[in-house]
């Protein structure tokens, strides 16, 4: 109390002894000072500009045009107002992609976040040497890159020569030679699904790991004494404690899982079929495939405003627990 | 078949659900064709009696011959290359295909006195099924800034005098008939400059690249092997996508 009073009395001395040196300086000085923070957000305002907002730009200029090969000749393309956007919303095969975007970004989150929470909890419990082992293998999996990853899948779950098919009819799971696991969308899906949790387990497990380690050690123990179980502790006192990183992590990966592209581009062999189409991969095919650039930049803006709709919760989330702090 | 019955991933004859090339000759054969142009119109003719005749007997071949991947094509992997494994009892493919399985490095050279290429033959006695006659094109772009050197230079690529190195040294069928001579004398030519004879060739309309790049003959091989969709289901699907692509503004 008396600590709270001695500060709140020393606060207008100090400022009354920097007001009269603050009325001294000069005018330079003073409007250097107020435009400073400008000048250093500049560089980064500059480059966010030109990698970010210009590109954005175009890409919705582009999404009123009728823009083809024959405009990519002539370098110029008609205007046509909304009718991409019309035809967007009156093409059935647009909602079935949809629908199929927004189930499997469900899917691979959920899997991501479930399977990184275990890794990481299991991370807690595990001796130096095994904690060693299974962070170098996650931290080597976070640093393989995409092509790689999906060569590697591909090459597993080969038709002909798949190591995967082999071993699990070695293994007496049933008869998978020449099992095509791509055949029917669903198993193809599955394939698809391990390679994109498997790449983002590493970064969930790993920075949930650092977030338990900031568990205070008493509160679980008061818990465990009050009879609390393991689901119990991890209940009502981990996941609150964690949930800030929990939100930030799911809002990451539902961005990242969203606009999944590579995946699905490399393992089809840059010609998914129709099943295979996610957002990403509707506009590509329309813009590069089929020449219809102005059209595909309608379903890149239409696919950036679900992005937004979906992480906006989150994100809205996000800055009111930023706000409580 | 019946002999190798035991070995679950035999193929009597390799053929990959999206290998469209060696599908195609199947609706020539029987007398139908991709597409039409009639009156200034494309029409796509996949759907008719004598296309869905070809379709359906492809896909009895593929389903009772072949168990190659339903979803994969011929080159991912290279059909040579399985057909060195000793798992493929025949496939279809180019001139350099069956000497690439005999290669050094990645075939198997100890086939090489066990194998050879014969023209596929087609359902009427004595003829050969037709062959499609394509590869790269040669054109030269309307930026060009030299476009007289560029058309000079077309000449003399295609000239008989430069594709005769290309009989000789490099081992392709020509682009003429004039040079017959040439590839009947190479036993490893003959049988496909032979087949090479009876051929096909896709429409010629300005907007067939989009017909490619839409996978549209892709799909239609690979619904009709897999059974995903009928033949006639998958024929007419395709026939108006091609109507459609065929006709709309050229670019």
């Amino acid at each position: 109390m008396s600590q709270g009073a001695g500060g709140e009395a020393g606060f207008p001395a100090l400022t009354a002894a920097a007001g009269p040196l603050a009325r001294r300086r000069p005018f330079a000085q003073r409007a250097f000072r107020t435009l400073s923070p400008y000048f250093l957000l500049a560089p980064a305002a500059l480059v966010i500009g030109a990698v970010l907002a210009y590109p954005v730009y175009k890409l919705g200029r582009l999404s009123l045009q009728q823009f083809g090969l024959a405009e990519l000749v002539t370098k110029k393309g008609t205007w046509i107002g909304l009718d991409n956007y019309s035809r967007i919303f009156h093409d059935h095969q647009f909602w079935t992609v949809v629908l199929r975007t927004f189930v499997f970004t469900a899917v691979n989150v959920g899997l991501t976040m479930i399977l990184g929470t275990l890794i990481a909890l299991l991370l807690t419990r595990l001796g130096p040497a095994m904690r060693l082992l299974l962070t170098t293998g996650l931290v080597l999996v976070w640093a393989t890159p995409v092509v790689v990853a999906v060569t590697l899948f591909r090459w597993m779950v080969d038709f002909e020569f798949g190591v995967f098919n082999w071993t699990l009819t070695r293994l007496h799971f049933g008869d998978f030679i020449n099992k095509d696991w791509f055949a029917d969308p669903k198993t193809g899906f599955a394939v698809i699904t391990a390679i994109i949790v498997w790449g983002a387990i590493p970064f969930v497990a790993i920075t949930i790991y650092a977030g338990l380690s900031q568990v205070p050690e008493e509160l679980v123990e008061a818990a465990q004494i009050d009879g609390a179980g393991r689901w119990r502790v991890f209940r009502d006192i981990t996941f609150p404690l964690l949930l800030p990183i929990f939100v930030i992590l799911t809002s990451l990966s539902i961005i990242w899982d969203f606009q999944v592209f590579n995946q699905v581009w490399l393992i089809r062999d840059g010609e998914p079929e129709e099943d295979y189409w996610l957002m990403s991969v509707y506009s590509f095919v329309e813009a590069f495939k089929l020449g219809e650039y102005g059209f595909g930049a309608a379903i890149a803006v239409v696919m950036v405003c679900l992005m937004f709709l979906a992480t906006f919760v989150y994100l809205r989330q996000m800055i009111r627990m930023g706000e409580t702090r | 078949m019946k002999r190798y019955g035991k070995q679950r991933n035999y193929s009597a004859l390799y053929f990959p659900g999206q290998y469209v090339w060696a599908s195609m000759p199947f609706v020539y054969d029987y007398g139908g064709k991709i597409a039409e142009l009639k009156n200034g119109k494309w029409k796509g003719t996949l759907d008719s009696p004598q296309a869905i005749q070809g379709l359906t007997k492809l896909k009895q071949i593929v389903r009772s011959l072949s168990r190659a991947n339903k979803t994969g094509d011929e080159a991912t992997p290279q059909q040579a290359l399985v057909f060195a494994k000793g798992r493929v009892g025949s496939f279809i493919g180019l001139g350099w295909e069956w000497p690439y399985a005999l290669d050094k490095k990645d075939g198997n050279p100890a086939l090489a006195n066990k194998i050879g290429a014969y023209p596929m033959p087609s359902h009427v006695k004595g003829k050969f099924m037709p062959a499609f006659l394509g590869g790269s094109d040669v054109a030269v772009p309307v930026t060009s800034k030299n476009k007289a050197l560029a058309y000079d230079w077309i000449r003399i690529f295609t000239s008989n005098a430069q594709m005769r190195t290309l009989v000789t040294v490099g081992k392709q069928i020509p682009n003429s008939t004039a040079l017959a001579s040439f590839t009947a004398k190479n036993p490893q030519l003959a049988p496909f400059a032979n087949a090479s004879k009876s051929n096909f060739f896709v429409p010629i309309a300005p907007n067939w690249v989009k017909v490619e790049n839409a996978r549209v003959l892709k799909n239609l091989v690979q619904a009709i092997v897999t059974g995903k969709m009928t033949v006639k289901q998958a024929a007419k699907r395709a026939s108006s996508q091609i109507t459609k692509i065929l006709n709309a503004p050229t670019t």
